[in-house]
């Protein structure tokens, strides 16, 4: 029998995976959400050490931020899974130090483990992502004239409202170049998941995979990628909207 | 800025870079790791054995070669064209 490959148009596949996948939909995207956001809580002060402290360290220091990322980042997952396991070092560090009930009501250590856990796959998502923040915020910082700094001085601006009315507002390009480039690549991020998470920690791109070479269903797996592209171009949208992409410090 | 902020500023950074180098390191250390059987993932001994023949895996040779030449050759048309 000759077998022929019929298309017929079905938005039922959409619904279907929104309801069956929108859970881990939504945990994809608080994962990327909060590494983003502690990744940014690292980046910042960091470009600010490149940028007013580095002197001509400067070139170095940016170079160091991008080097890691020259290394495959599965060998990297693969090392934190090392790093992170039950007789791994951190864990021992974390008992020597007694932080291990700090860490379990903070839900970071759970039954006394720290990877298959969601904090080590947030980890992970964000020593991944931490050089897509720090470089647009350095190249942001970078174009702040320092005569304005000299002016604000002049002032008698102290070094707090100096940061938060010259250095902050001019830095925010900066910030939306970052979140746009590490947001993405985190919500759609495979490696990460499946080797710094255990099965309840499975993010949206593990359930394509598994949707299209594991269970060969290729119209959900393409309805699911459909649905996450119109998320993350939404979200886009949302941060772009009012903007021009020229005023982006786009590395 | 104060030199308290100065110190507190660098120790912050200094975390940072530690989290970016510290898979880098385990992948340096493991590389001198003795394993006995098949997984390199707990620290058992160390040795310079892994490093003494770096090119004695026939098929790891040829995919590194492999490498070596896309990268070379996607260069070169990005040097040329741009994108």
């Amino acid at each position: 029998m000759r077998r022929a490959t019929v298309f017929t148009v079905h938005w039922s596949n959409h619904r279907e995976v929104l309801q069956a996948h929108g859970a881990v939909l939504g945990r994809s995207f608080r994962y990327a959400l909060l590494a983003t956001g502690i990744g940014l809580v690292l980046a910042y002060p960091l470009a600010l050490v490149i940028r007013f402290r580095g002197g001509r360290w400067q070139p170095l220091l940016i170079g160091l931020v991008v080097l890691p990322s020259l290394s495959s980042y599965l060998v990297r997952a693969i090392s934190w899974t090392s790093l992170l396991g039950d007789s791994g070092p951190v864990l021992a560090l974390v008992h020597s130090l007694g932080l291990s009930g700090l860490l379990t009501t903070l839900g970071v250590l759970q039954d006394g483990r720290l990877l298959n856990t969601p904090a080590s796959v947030i980890l992970g998502l964000t020593t991944t992502l931490l050089p897509f923040l720090v470089l647009p915020l350095v190249v942001a910082l970078q174009r702040i004239d320092t005569r304005l700094l000299e002016a604000a001085a002049d002032l008698h601006v102290g070094p707090l409202r100096c940061f938060t009315q010259v250095v902050w507002p001019l830095s925010r390009p900066g910030l939306v170049a970052g979140l746009l480039l590490s947001l993405i690549p985190a919500a759609g991020d495979v490696v990460n998941p499946q080797f710094l998470g255990g099965p309840n920690q499975r993010m949206i791109a593990n359930t394509i995979e598994n949707l299209l070479l594991v269970q060969l269903q290729a119209p959900r797996a393409a309805a699911l990628t459909l649905v996450l592209m119109a998320l993350i171009s939404l979200a886009v949208v949302l941060q772009l909207r009012g903007r021009s992409l020229e005023e982006l410090p786009l590395p | 800025m104060s030199r308290v902020a100065t110190f507190l500023l660098g120790l912050w950074s200094a975390l940072a870079y530690g989290l970016l180098y510290a898979p880098i390191a385990v992948m340096v250390l493991f590389s001198f790791n003795a394993p006995r059987g098949r997984f390199n993932l707990l620290w058992q001994g160390f040795t310079l054995e892994n490093w003494r023949h770096p090119l004695r895996d026939a098929a790891l040779t040829q995919a590194f070669l492999t490498s070596l030449a896309l990268a070379l050759a996607a260069a070169c048309w990005r040097c040329c064209w741009g994108a």
